[in-house]
């Protein structure tokens, strides 16, 4: 989103809107004072059917209101859709098998050991222009090779521009403490990095110049002390600290 | 719709909504993700943690690009990955969120995203079958989540087109692909409209050469789109280029828009420091657009369901 949508007005308010008709003063009395009636009567309406903090919310309550709003708001009921709408909700309320299948590979224990559903920092080095990921074609069956592989330039919205990354060279280098750097190196031998912490935390580091300029074929490989190796073709490898 | 259910919309935004956003529970307020991290223990990992929601959210991978011979996309600063390590990682997120869910009503609704982002590079063929193998990745995740996990999760596309990220044939070639593909689902339109008109609805530009009627035809026309705009100006001009969109096809198209819910940023401005003017909440942003739809006849609509909050899983 551009600078200039995030600097625009604010929608009416409902004062203003109702200023634009013109009615007379008797008329506007007795029309806010049956809006505020109505108001009061919906927000009440609206607090006793507010679900009890202990009690279930269904999906299916929302997916039957969507469709409810659609059709109300005059889209056909044979409309793709609307079909496409109910088509999930009957799956909810009823799955087409009576009873789910078991999934042989369900048991995530091993993964989520330790402090369930908490995200553990990264392990392991990323290889930049490493062997690729698996193999093709074992469509579920894919596994490893996380870390490893082509990285393609990136923007990072209101941290990285596309115009920053453009023919850029991107790497990532995990660092020992968890957290990952994100490097792209422009033609002009600039390093743009982005840190990602354990924590959450994403942050532009400063810029800088860690060569004169990248020349084609230039190998970036992080190194398991991450830090980041460039090695351009013909010549020795120097070993920059990403920040 | 119906003049009754107009004024209690009305009523509901604009006095009740600013407030709490009406009825929706703490639970329905779903998180998002920019996913650089795609293990197995991770995604497991992310399942859980989100074991307290239900509702649509969206896990973001990048923008398209080829891994192997495989289409997939990026990862900002991690491996780019193909369409079956992202399926793998995805069904890793759902068996995390069915193993810790918190109560047996929860569900999720996934969307599975990827963009628009440098593909001007791109031939349309090659978009083109880029989207339908999206398309069928997608589809076959949901199967799968139907044949193991029909109680806990369901499985959508999800795309963030922006104009300013290509130009509009190029989006509309991966479009193409997704929506012509056999029994893809629906896809979350988490776009933005950047650059659209403010004040008129007139098939008015957007930026990069965009119009209003590209924004529709991506967003509402094609059947599988389920508006789901980025709505994170806290000014509120993201749901009125929005609702002049909606407006735009009403007057024009004989047509309209229904929107599935808003997407924010607020977390992810908290992660990287602070966003200038883009920080909406979810309430914000719920109030806003149920706001400007109901603010004209021709585009009102009773309620937005869906609300997430999206931000970076580092």
């Amino acid at each position: 989103m551009s600078e200039d949508d995030a600097q625009h007005k604010a929608p009416p308010s409902p004062r203003k809107k109702r200023r634009a008709l013109p009615r007379a003063r008797g008329g506007v009395l007795l029309a806010a004072l049956a809006l505020s009636a109505v108001a009061a009567s919906a927000a009440a309406s609206a607090a006793l059917s507010r679900p009890n903090a202990s009690e279930p919310v269904t999906l299916e309550k929302q997916l039957q209101s969507e469709i409810d709003d659609m059709l109300a708001s005059g889209v056909p009921r044979n409309s793709p859709k609307v079909r496409m709408l109910q088509d999930s909700l009957d799956q909810l309320r009823s799955p087409a098998i009576g009873r789910p299948r078991h999934d042989p590979e369900g048991d995530v224990s091993g993964l989520l050991s330790g402090d369930a559903g908490a995200v553990q920092p990264r392990a392991g080095v990323a290889s930049a222009s490493g062997s690729g990921g698996d193999a093709v074609g074992t469509a579920g069956g894919a596994s490893g090779n996380w870390d490893s592989g082509p990285i393609d330039c990136e923007p990072i919205p209101g941290l990285l521009s596309a115009a920053e990354v453009a023919g850029a060279s991107c790497v990532g280098v995990p660092q020992p403490d968890g957290t990952s750097r994100y490097v792209a190196i422009g033609a002009d031998g600039v390093a743009r990095t982005v840190l990602f912490g354990a924590d959450g935390r994403v942050q532009r580091l400063p810029d800088t110049q860690v060569t004169a300029g990248l020349a084609p074929g230039t190998a970036l490989t992080p190194t398991p002390e991450g830090d980041l190796q460039i090695a351009p073709p013909g010549r020795q490898p120097t070993v920059v600290d990403v920040g | 719709m119906h003049p009754r259910k107009w004024l209690a919309a009305t009523l509901c935004g604009l006095l009740i909504g600013a407030a709490g956003s009406c009825h929706k529970p703490l639970s329905q307020e779903t998180r998002s993700y920019y996913m650089t991290r795609t293990a197995p223990e991770d995604a497991a990992a992310l399942g859980c943690a989100n074991a307290d929601k239900s509702g649509r959210l969206t896990l973001f991978f990048g923008a398209p690009t080829m891994v192997n011979g495989v289409p997939g996309a990026t990862l900002w600063g991690a491996p780019n990955q193909h369409v079956y390590q992202i399926a793998h990682a995805v069904k890793e997120f759902v068996r995390g969120y069915a193993t810790c869910r918190q109560d047996p009503n929860f569900r999720l609704l996934i969307g599975i995203g990827t963009s628009n982002s440098g593909i001007d590079a791109q031939t349309d063929d090659w978009l083109y079958a880029h989207g339908r193998v999206w398309g069928n990745m997608v589809r076959d995740m949901a199967t799968w989540a139907a044949t193991y996990y029909p109680f806990h999760a369901q499985i959508f596309g999800a795309w963030d087109f922006e104009p300013s990220w290509s130009q509009f044939g190029k989006a509309e070639s991966w479009m193409h692909g997704y929506d012509l593909t056999d029994g893809r689902p629906g896809i979350y339109i988490n776009a933005s409209a950047d650059g659209c008109p403010t004040a008129t609805a007139v098939n008015g530009n957007c930026n990069n050469g965009w119009n209003q009627w590209e924004m529709w035809h991506l967003a509402w026309q094609h059947n599988s789109g389920m508006p789901f705009p980025q709505i994170y100006a806290t000014s509120g001009v993201n749901a009125r280029q929005w609702q002049l969109v909606d407006l735009y096809a009403a007057t024009h198209q004989a047509s309209f828009m229904f929107f599935f819910g808003t997407m924010t940023q607020a977390e992810a401005c908290r992660q990287n420091g602070g966003c200038s003017g883009t920080d909406n909440t979810n309430h914000q942003a719920q109030s806003f657009m149920l706001n400007w739809l109901n603010s004209d006849q021709r585009t009102s609509q009773g309620d937005i369901e869906g609300m997430t909050d999206i931000r970076w899983f580092t």
